[in-house]
């Protein structure tokens, strides 16, 4: 990979090409822009720093969606632990946290109520079924991103899934 | 449709079609400076690696082929030529990577023998990941925030936890290479400090030159490759314990994942209250333990963790042999913080006399309320007899020739 060698036009080109998917990726686990504009930019940097160090497996989308993937968990956690008030972890994300000034996601009703449906989700599970069903991940994939067996994916998979069943079906229907 | 292809196919539709994200100028142009800020750090980093890359293509081209070989030739001329005209390494040379280095990597003993307890530490900055030889646990430190992060299996389940270490706790639980760097620190700036040359050994197949210096209960000994005057092998003695600082790396690339304060996927956090704070300082002054957080300590082993039964042996040396057995046992008798922490405050005190002063422990065999068999004794600074605490748990003073042989 030409980036391996630090040219800085290949890692411009890199982040054109994935930046869009990998935000929305980290909106979609996270429910906050701001906190995933954060994620995007600490995992390009962290992949910038790897330079000459990484040793691809698979290709570099996958590589960058764990970058992400990973990240956000962290940034999920750091925001968990500071949480000093237990108010209700049930509760979504308000809608603000959702549009940026700039107004770059273009979020319409149904995407709100799948959005508060996924946060409510714990996040292991929420994490599954993103991965699963939005990026199109294999349990196998997914069973090392958590350090668990790929049965235990399925099962998070299962449980998250029909959570958000019943909460899309009294939403929408 | 199978009403989970249903809802797969719902959030797909949802996820792929109705959500439009895109990155904002502004998040393109913070993105592009911080990551081509990493890029130009580390360009410089490894700017000095980049050359034989250079080099050698260099070397493949005919026509450059006989001046570079002359190069090579005087460049290894230069090379050996420096080495003979500056070779005298001082002690200044040698403590310039303990004080500088960023990341250190480093495997330290304390003890000897096989009570001998060995550590491996990764130090990033305020930071380090510490691993022990006789657990299955490791220890990420964050000595700015005073906190510290165990990871521990055990029999698979993997469990994390937060443990606060502010105080006096920071200082006995923080790094080895933070007392080496006061220790060199003070004697750098020390005018009049007694800095001995100890010549040169081999070590590991290395030549290396050796200083020591004495400090007030402590010496240090530092030996340092020949060549490079990076140190190799540290020395500490403090009172009758020794500690030996080995296969030391400075300034080696790591990733700031490894000393992460977050719980890795896959452990489940249990919250610990217990508050390690009273680990005592290296010169104890600040350590309020006192004989009867002893006595009580005592208590504890034997009443509740040993069935009624005094312990073989304390101290250290059994703490750094037994503590992973012990530390699960005390775990599954699901005892009190408070009972903890009393526990560990009592040996504690242990710690006040037990590198230097006069103390010894004979509780093996005997029974929780034994009123005729002592226990365990020490002698108090200044004193001219000694305390003496009896199975019953009582305390008395004692002669010298009234201790146990």
């Amino acid at each position: 990979m030409r980036f391996n060698r630090g040219d800085k036009d290949s890692l411009r080109r890199i982040y054109e090409k994935y930046k869009d998917d990998l935000l929305k990726l980290a909106l979609a686990l996270l429910g906050d822009m701001a906190l995933a504009e954060d994620v995007l930019n600490d995992s390009f940097v962290g992949f910038t720093k790897s330079v000459g160090q990484i040793h691809l497996r698979g290709n570099l989308k996958s590589f960058l969606t764990t970058c992400v993937v990973n990240h956000a968990r962290n940034v999920y956690r750091a925001r968990e632990r500071k949480k000093t008030v237990p108010l209700d972890d049930s509760l979504p994300p308000p809608v603000s946290d959702i549009n940026s000034p700039e107004q770059s996601v273009i979020f319409d009703e149904e995407c709100q109520i799948l959005n508060n449906a996924l946060a409510q989700l714990p996040y292991e599970q929420r994490e599954i079924v993103i991965l699963h069903c939005c990026q199109d991940l294999k349990f196998r994939q997914i069973a090392p991103l958590q350090d668990i067996s790929v049965n235990t994916v399925k099962s998070r998979y299962r449980y998250g899934l029909d959570k958000l069943r019943t909460l899309l079906n009294s939403e929408l229907d | 449709m199978k009403p989970s292809k249903d809802i797969e196919k719902r959030i797909r539709d949802i996820y792929t079609h109705r959500l439009q994200v895109k990155a904002s100028e502004n998040l393109d142009q913070r993105v592009m400076a911080n990551s081509q800020n990493a890029l130009d750090d580390l360009q410089k980093k490894n700017s000095a690696h980049t050359q034989p890359n250079i080099w050698r293509i260099a070397m493949h081209s005919k026509i450059t082929k006989l001046a570079a070989a002359a190069a090579v030739i005087a460049l290894a001329a230069i090379i050996g030529i420096s080495q003979f005209a500056g070779g005298t390494v001082t002690f200044a040379d040698v403590i310039k990577p303990i004080l500088n280095a960023h990341t250190v990597v480093l495997d330290y003993v304390i003890g000897e023998g096989p009570n001998a307890l060995e550590m491996h530490d990764i130090v990033i900055g305020s930071r380090v990941r510490r691993t022990l030889s006789n657990m299955d646990m490791i220890m990420i430190l964050d000595l700015e925030d005073a906190r510290m992060l165990t990871l521990v299996s055990i029999g698979g389940t993997k469990i994390a936890s937060y443990i606060d270490i502010q105080g006096t706790g920071l200082e006995g639980t923080g790094s080895v290479l933070d007392f080496v760097r006061n220790f060199v620190s003070r004697v750098k700036d020390n005018p009049g400090a007694d800095i001995q040359d100890l010549g040169e050994k081999e070590i590991n197949g290395q030549k290396a030159v050796g200083f020591y210096v004495k400090g007030f209960n402590d010496g240090l000994t530092i030996w340092a490759n020949k060549k490079t005057s990076l140190p190799i092998r540290i020395e500490i003695t403090e009172g009758k314990t020794s500690t030996v600082i080995k296969n030391i790396e400075f300034d080696v690339p790591l990733e700031e994942s490894l000393v992460s304060m977050e719980v890795p996927a896959g452990f489940t956090m249990k919250d610990n209250a217990i508050r390690i704070t009273e680990v005592p300082a290296p010169d104890h002054s600040q350590s309020n333990a006192t004989e009867e957080d002893l006595v009580e300590s005592l208590r504890i082993w034997a009443e509740i963790i040993l069935d009624g039964a005094f312990p073989d042996a304390i101290g250290t040396d059994y703490f750094i042999k037994q503590g992973a057995p012990l530390g699960y046992k005390i775990a599954s008798l699901r005892l009190p913080h408070s009972e903890i922490e009393q526990f560990l405050k009592g040996m504690i005190f242990l710690q006040k006399f037990e590198f230097g002063g006069k103390w010894g422990y004979a509780g093996k065999g005997v029974k929780l309320g034994d009123a005729d068999k002592i226990i365990f004794w020490y002698q108090p600074q200044g004193s001219n007899t000694y305390r003496a605490i009896y199975g019953d748990l009582r305390v008395a003073e004692v002669a010298e020739e009234d201790l146990p042989k």
